[in-house]
């Protein structure tokens, strides 16, 4: 039987290490190719532009806080106008800087970024000089607004990733000193927390479709995954353990149930429709997370006199159910590779 | 486009940073100088880090003075003597105020009624100047007021002393 040869568009194969060293290993190659290839697709320089980007960063990073460490062991002699002004102008430096580099270079985006943080540290010491008073959450609430539109501007990851912790902040404090919700029995912060990070993926999905550019690297989808099933967690653990002994709480029962939904959500997306492993992953860990304490509510703490017995089939529980999503994520990596490389 | 987005809220970002220091600034210079006594409080959590927990003895007399029903946030009518120090008078429900009269912003929370400010910060290492205050210092200007210092119990103010902390 002729096995029937498959056609392969040149042009969609992702040239990289794994493959030139697979023709390499089949002497489809020879070392030199091999060797030139390499160079090819690693230049030398890169290393270089790693540094000079590391050194960059690590620069921005210690400049800025050089400034909140002068301001914090000078802070009495040195007169209101002096500190607010320098945090303005160093706004302005910032704000210049990002319109002479261009947004699409690095240099433009951390310059922009240093701006939003200059807006954070002016609010800061504006309620410090002022003793205002103010809730924590109107600081974070005037900081996100302030500075969305330099996140929408902004194509760097790390800009969006400050405005994504800022704004969960001001809905955190917002609970906590104005609801006056007790964070750890009360849901409804994590319950709106959970809303907001999963809101911030449906419109970074939108954006996808439409072939823009926002929060590019992958890494944010991730981060946004991990955030919106932790915070998910805390409604479902509370329903399984009190369920039975005292009155469900609406947010409770709301969170729990969205939690269920976006399990779902988060597997047939990351699984089907655009695969995606590290989600994915956090998926089956929530999972399993949640169905642990199914179990150990059931054989631990419904009544039953198991004693060691009940903590031996929950530890053998545990390891089945760990190592069959081990294997599943295991198989789901190999599909997705397999498919990548067609 | 992403050029006149920047440069709007430049300005935006600008006017709002400048028009609130004006506003302080305002309350600092031309303000009245109103005196709030300071309740003591168990010295272990008087003094934290760089800021101090504030209790006013006014928030007692209103929590013996009001009634179950308190609204969550509110105001405290303060009656003001001629030392310029200010004394409970009500809950505020409406109405105009007499001239010795003023205002200030309470709001619920777990330890009871909560004058806000509720800290008073200031540098690290600061705190043994603080450990004598005895009043809260703000300034007024019609409804609007701001925590400015505090002060001893001859009323007067506290100002670090800056070379004692360079010896």
């Amino acid at each position: 039987m002729v096995k029937e040869k498959k056609s392969v568009d040149l042009t969609k194969i992702k040239i990289q290490r794994s493959l030139i060293e697979k023709l390499f290993a089949q002497n489809i190659i020879s070392t030199e190719v091999r060797t030139s290839s390499l160079k090819l697709i690693y230049p030398h320089q890169n290393w270089g532009l790693w540094a000079q980007r590391l050194f960059l960063i690590l620069g921005f990073s210690l400049i800025l806080s050089s400034i909140i460490f002068f301001f914090a062991f000078n802070w009495a002699i040195i007169p209101n106008f002096a500190k607010l002004g320098v945090i303005e102008v160093g706004f302005f430096v910032a704000i210049i800087c990002s319109f002479c580099f261009d947004l699409k270079k690095i240099l433009g985006q951390i310059s922009l970024l240093g701006a939003s943080v200059f807006v954070g540290a002016f609010l800061a010491v504006f309620g410090q000089i002022y003793q205002t008073g103010a809730d924590a959450y109107q600081l974070f609430l005037i900081w996100s607004l302030l500075i969305l539109p330099f996140v929408f501007i902004s194509t760097n990851s790390f800009h969006w990733f400050l405005w994504f912790v800022v704004t969960s902040l001001a809905i955190y404090f917002y609970c906590n000193q104005v609801f006056m919700i007790n964070l750890i029995f009360d849901n409804v912060t994590w319950v709106l927390l959970a809303l907001f990070s999963s809101a911030l993926l449906v419109v970074k999905a939108y954006y996808r479709s439409l072939k823009k550019i926002w929060m590019p690297a992958p890494w944010t989808t991730s981060l946004l995954v991990l955030a919106t099933l932790s915070y998910l967690l805390v409604p479902s653990l509370h329903y399984i353990f009190e369920i039975g002994k005292e009155p469900i709480g609406f947010f409770v029962q709301l969170g729990t149930g969205l939690s269920l939904i976006i399990h779902a959500i988060f597997y047939l997306y990351f699984r089907f429709k655009k695969p995606a492993i590290v989600p994915l992953c956090f998926t089956y860990l929530s999972l399993c997370i949640i169905v642990e304490a199914i179990i150990a509510r059931v054989i631990l703490w419904s009544g039953n006199e198991l004693g060691a017995i009940g903590y031996l089939i929950v530890l053998i529980f545990t390891l089945g159910l760990f190592s069959f999503a081990t294997m599943r994520l295991h198989h789901f990596y190999k599909q997705m590779r397999i498919k990548y490389d067609a | 486009m992403k050029k006149i987005i920047l440069l709007l809220a430049t300005i935006t970002i600008f006017v709002f940073f400048n028009y609130n220091i004006y506003v302080k600034e305002n309350i600092i210079e031309n303000g009245e100088k109103i005196f709030l006594e300071l309740r003591p409080v168990d010295p272990r959590s008087f003094m934290q880090g760089d800021y101090m927990a504030l209790r006013f003895k006014i928030e007692e007399d209103a929590r013996f003075n009001a009634n179950e029903s308190v609204p969550l946030k509110g105001k405290i009518v303060v009656t003001i003597n001629e030392q310029k120090i200010g004394h409970f008078e009500k809950l505020y429900i409406g109405g105009d105020l007499n001239a010795n009269q003023c205002l200030f912003d309470y709001r619920l929370t777990n330890l009871g009624i909560n004058i806000m400010p509720d800290s008073f910060m200031f540098q690290e290492g600061h705190a043994s100047f603080y450990e004598k205050a005895k009043y809260g210092v703000f300034k007024f200007i019609g409804h609007e007021y701001l925590l400015t210092g505090l002060a001893d119990e001859h009323l007067n103010e506290i100002k670090p002393l800056i070379e004692t902390l360079v010896k």
